[in-house]
């Protein structure tokens, strides 16, 4: 094994932290990661500029959010606020890096949140992130960062809800792609870290090939098994219905799936529906591209501010 | 027959003829028993044992060693063998009361058969209902629910979300809260600058809207509890929905299995409800190490819940699978616990904490049914053991409490288990004094214990009892794997059989004595190398028995022929005779002689008995000389005042003396003081005297020949030696071998009185003399002695008295 395929490239994995529960469970993925790779863990806290300017308007009250009560809202109260909670992020990957013995770093910035972990994002080789800050107001999925960081991200993106469960097994979707076969080396290795089987989903055309085994699907399998072969991992197979890869969730759920690994960027895996089956998981959900990519620019927000 | 004529050497033993058993030996013998026979406590036994009545319980009453428990083994396995086995009983949890476990009682066999039926349930149900839980059915329908309750805040927050908008304003969410606040571009919060630059109504309208919002918000984020509990009633009905059909046809298999016993239907009906509202702990199984759940018992106190797994399962109590007939328990060690049961408790975090599986069977559970056997005085000596089992009989129940909750000293709660139905019929074995104290003392106990089964301490000699004895030395040898015995030896264990109980005509019913005997006869024969038994061994064996136990004798009969305790074996002397007593050690007794003496001079009439003075006296002994005071009075001084004072002492005597069997000895010993008359030494004399000189029979009467015997033989028999006994005592006589052949040859006698003048003939020699018509007795008769002595003091007194009147005159 080489150097290059032993950590897979991944040196520094970046950790957006807002303290939220999913951001702990992000953390601690990023961790367990950091062992596997022996890389740096690099804390990321964003002060959102947009709290900070509503806390200085006149007119914004605060509404408990579960105590529904009404009050007054200034900046100093905010920035009280948001310095605690940097305080609990950094104390978290303090205690997290320090136990695992990982080099760690953290940083504060300030602007809009997604905007901050995309620029960070450049820096390193692998993201982590929660499927929901706390700023995701009763929403459920995968949250308007997770999302714009998905889409818009130049490296593999975690993204957790829960740690990675031992024993369980790593599902991955090969499609043949450079980003496929990128995830499947992944694959692999979580496999092997996590102690787990491994079962590759392929996508087929039902309607052209009914029987689960034939046609692309088995091929791309056997193409999958050919590289697995390789790393002594024997995997087990299910088809993936082309046309509705949105049973990818489905299967990973009724098979237990410790991780999933999915590419992205192919014609058949748009990335709202990789954004669906990831808010769809309890488990850890990394989205692979392409070793050779380049790096994106950052794209702005298209949608909402960072709620 | 004369009293001056011995006995003859046949009255003092009564041998058994080896010629009335038709065997050689008793390897012969097909018939052997182990107990003796015992007419009326085997009546009352089988009558106790038949009669299915309430309180007809039985006392077996009689010594130790009289065959009671075996008997009664006997007889209740008889009776059991005609009875069907007994039910089972097992207990189960209680679902609407935890701490009262649920009692089942089901046939025999059936408990363990519901108890593995509930195990593989356990088991099964967990298996059908995880397959239910994940099912794509109930992940679909429950993702479904979920959903459906999530999207409501969702939907709610973006209809604010979008009603913000439309006003130009941001939801935004802060650590702790929501906010709204004025947007400057898409995504971008107003500056505070500019937001203090717009017009006043601007900043009027949008105060306004966002009041309005905030007051939506709060509605929203008030209705979310309430969202919540409606999802997870909405949850349960779902889990409950799936796990009766999960559950279902698993409950329908155990219904279809047990359908004729409507208690364990309605066990079954409570474990299907009890599931179904616990699906989700089910499959969630909390262990014994989950430390969380131990500390929310302990601190919850009391008795725990057991877990969703144990909660189904059956504790057998008794279990009566593969027996036929009903139950007949002993128990050796009656405690309160082994009697009525006990609630175990394991230590868990420090605490103690039980449930229905720690609780264990007690005798009454096991013997339900049946019979239960208990020895009296194990049962009495165990406290709180006796009030118990009354109880139990008393309510017809049996109810497990620990003693602090009985004696009210421990008020934690603890399981309370049902109460056991019981039927049962208790046999307690004891001593009659016993018996007779409870029936003294215990009022309750006369009601719960109506049948005595006495047993007797001896048998009829005649009547088969012989032959009954043969058969129990069949039957101990058969069964300790002895030698056989031969006739001889069977006849001379059934002489030491009578010996035993000190009757020529009855047998000791004593089999444990009997049985010892035969046990060391056969050591005997063992130790000289034969292959049967016979009577030198038996005889052997009855004279290791003694010299194992006399050594106190030795030391007694040793300080008289020393001459350290004075004892005259010959001659003759005034107001002093030889009478005798019995040592009782243990099992051991002997007799020996005692000198007593009478001294006697003028006095106002009466007679002092020495030993009374000095408290050395029993009562009964006391009583035996004022009798004899009576007779001497009435018979020689009816006319006129009684003018002598006499003393009476047991020389040499330092412990107590009681019993009457030395009046006749005591009056002798009078008689010969006041007529100057001496008696026999050679002689000794037993018995004890009426009011009208009659000699009446004595107790210990071979011990005391034998007693006087052995002083007399190591002195050297002289011919003129002898006893002289009360003739009721005859029958009485089995002397030892040695005494019956001293008799043969002469050189011992045993002589039988019937009057107290037989016996003044006997020791003095001379005739006693009987009254003429005028109540006179003739001269030169001992009585004539007497009475004249006496009516010489009588007049000596008289004279005496006038003189002291003349002299108080003058």
């Amino acid at each position: 094994m080489t150097e290059a395929e032993g950590t897979l490239g991944v040196r520094r994995i970046l950790v957006a932290l807002d303290a939220s529960s999913d951001s702990m469970a992000a953390l601690e993925v990023a961790v367990q990661l950091a062992v596997e790779f022996r890389a740096e863990l690099v804390g990321l806290f964003v002060e959102d500029s947009n709290l900070l300017n509503m806390a200085d308007l006149p007119v914004t009250r605060e509404v408990g959010s579960y105590t529904a009560v009404s009050r007054d809202l200034d900046r100093a109260a905010m920035e009280r606020q948001l310095r605690a909670l940097r305080a609990a992020a950094e104390r978290a990957l303090a205690h997290a890096a320090e136990h695992a013995r990982l080099r760690y770093s953290f940083r504060v910035s300030r602007g809009s949140v997604h905007v901050e972990v995309l620029k960070a994002a450049t820096e390193v080789d692998l993201v982590t992130l929660g499927h929901l800050g706390w700023a995701s107001c009763g929403r459920r999925g995968v949250g308007s960062t997770a999302r714009l960081v998905l889409g818009q991200g130049v490296v593999p993106v975690l993204l957790a809800q829960h740690a990675l469960q031992a024993g369980s097994p790593v599902f991955v979707v090969y499609d043949g792609t450079p980003a496929a076969r990128h995830g499947l080396a992944f694959a692999a290795r979580l496999a092997a870290a996590m102690d787990g089987g491994i079962t590759v989903l392929t996508p087929g055309d039902r309607v052209s090939s009914p029987d689960r085994l034939a046609g692309e699907a088995a091929r791309l399998a056997d193409e999958a098994a050919d590289h697995l072969r390789l790393r002594r991992l024997k995997a087990s197979h299910h088809m993936v219905p082309v046309e509705d890869p949105g049973q990818i969730a489905a299967v990973a759920r009724a098979g237990h799936a410790g991780a999933l690994v999915m590419p992205f960027g192919a014609e058949w895996l748009p990335v709202e529906t990789v954004q669906e089956i990831t808010g769809a998981l309890r488990c850890p959900v990394l989205v692979v591209r392409a070793v050779a990519a380049a790096p994106a620019a950052v794209a702005p927000a298209d949608t909402q501010p960072a709620a | 027959m004369p009293h001056s004529v011995p006995l003859q050497p046949e009255q003092l033993f009564s041998a058994c003829d080896p010629a009335v058993f038709a065997f050689e030996t008793t390897a012969e013998l097909l018939e052997r028993v182990e107990i003796l026979g015992q007419p009326r406590a085997e009546d009352a036994v089988r009558f106790g044992v038949g009669i299915e009545q309430e309180g007809f319980n039985i006392y077996a009453l009689g010594p130790v060693g009289t065959g009671k428990r075996h008997m009664v083994d006997h007889f209740l396995r008889e009776c059991a063998a005609r009875r069907p086995a007994a039910p089972d009983t097992c207990y189960v949890h209680n679902f609407e009361e935890s701490h009262r476990a649920r009692v089942l009682r089901v046939p025999a066999g059936k408990a363990v058969e519901l108890q593995q039926a509930m195990a593989d349930f356990v088991e099964a149900v967990r298996t059908s209902l995880a397959r239910a839980m994940e099912s794509e059915e109930y992940q679909a329908r429950r993702r479904v629910l979920e959903q459906q309750f999530e999207e409501r805040p969702e939907q709610a927050f973006d209809q604010l979300r979008a009603q913000a908008r439309e006003r130009g304003l941001a939801m935004l969410r802060t650590p702790v809260g929501i906010v709204f606040a004025p947007l400057k571009a898409e995504d971008e919060v107003m500056p505070p600058e500019e937001y203090k630059e717009l017009p006043a109504d601007e900043r009027k309208q949008i105060e306004g809207a966002v009041e309005e919002l905030q007051v939506e918000v709060q509605k929203v984020l008030r209705q979310a509890p309430a969202w919540e509990r409606e999802m997870q009633a909405a949850l349960r009905e779902l889990n409950r929905e799936m796990t009766t059909h999960a559950v279902g046809h698993l409950i329908e298999e155990l219904r279809a299995s047990f359908d004729e016993l409507p208690q364990v239907l309605a066990f079954l009906d409570a474990v299907e409800k009890d599931i179904v509202e616990h699906a989700e702990d089910l499959l969630q199984v909390r262990t014994a190490s989950d430390p969380a759940q131990l500390a929310a018992q302990v601190l919850a106190g009391g008795p725990t819940e057991p877990s969703p797994v144990l909660r189904y399962k059956v504790n057998v109590m008794v279990d009566h699978q593969g027996h036929e007939h009903a139950p007949v328990v002993c128990e050796e060690h009656p405690t309160y616990a082994n009697l009525v049961g006990r609630v175990e408790h394991v230590a868990q975090m420090g605490a103690l904490v039980t449930d229905f599986h720690l609780i264990r069977p007690g005798a009454l559970h096991r013997a339900n049914g049946g019979y239960l056997v208990l020895d009296a005085r194990a049962l009495l000596t165990q406290p709180y053991a006796w009030e118990a089992l009354k109880r139990s009989l008393k309510t017809r129940e049996v109810r497990i409490e620990s003693l602090g909750q009985v004696l009210g000293v421990v008020s934690t709660v603890s399981l309370e288990p049902e109460p056991v139905p019981l039927q049962v019929k208790v046999v307690l074995l004891g001593e009659p004094l016993l018996y007779y104290l409870l029936c003294a003392y215990d009022p309750e106990f006369g009601e719960l214990f109506k049948v005595a089964a006495d047993f007797d301490d001896r048998l009829a000699r005649s009547d088969g009892g012989e032959q009954q004895y043969a058969r129990l030395v069949a039957g101990v040898v058969e069964h300790g794997g002895l030698r056989p015995f031969d006739r001889g030896a069977v006849a001379r264990v059934v002489e030491h059989g009578s010996r035993l109980v000190g009757h020529a005509e009855k047998l000791s019913a004593h089999t444990e004595s009997v049985a010892d005997l035969v046990r060391e006869a056969d050591y005997w024969a063992g130790q000289e190398g034969l292959d049967v038994v016979g009577a030198v061994q038996v005889q052997r064996a009855v004279d290791a028995q003694v010299h194992r136990a006399d050594r106190l004798r030795e030391r007694v009969q040793e300080s008289i022929l020393r001459g350290t305790v004075f004892i005259d074996t010959d001659g003759a002397r005034v107001g002093q005779i030889n009478g005798l007593s019995v040592i009782q050690l243990g099992r051991f007794a002997f007799g020996q002689p005692n000198r007593i003496t009478a001294r006697v001079r003028l006095g106002k009439g009466e007679v002092v008995n020495i030993e009374r003075e000095v408290e050395l006296s029993g009562p009964i002994h006391s009583k035996g000389v004022l009798i004899m005071s009576s007779f001497l009075a009435s018979r020689y001084a009816a006319d006129e005042p009684l003018s002598l004072s006499a003393s009476l002492v047991f020389e040499q005597s330092y412990a107590g003396v009681d019993g009457d069997s030395a009046s006749c000895a005591e009056l002798l010993a009078l008689l010969s003081a006041i007529a100057d008359c001496p008696l026999h030494q050679s002689l000794a004399i037993t018995g004890s005297v009426n009011q009208h000189g009659l000699v009446q029979p004595i107790g210990g009467v071979n011990e005391k020949i034998e007693g006087y015997y052995d002083i007399c033989a190591g002195r050297g028999l002289t011919g003129r030696q002898g006893v002289v006994i009360p003739r009721a005592n005859v029958p009485h006589l089995m002397l030892r071998h040695d005494v019956v052949a001293a008799a043969k040859a002469g050189l011992f006698h045993v002589y039988a009185v019937e009057t107290v003048d037989d016996a003044i003939e006997l020791l003095t020699g001379q005739a006693a003399g009987a009254p003429d018509a005028d109540g006179r007795y003739p001269d030169g008769t001992v009585n004539g002695a007497v009475e004249r002595r006496l009516r010489d003091l009588a007049r000596r007194r008289k004279e005496a008295l006038a003189q002291r009147g003349e002299g108080d005159a003058s």
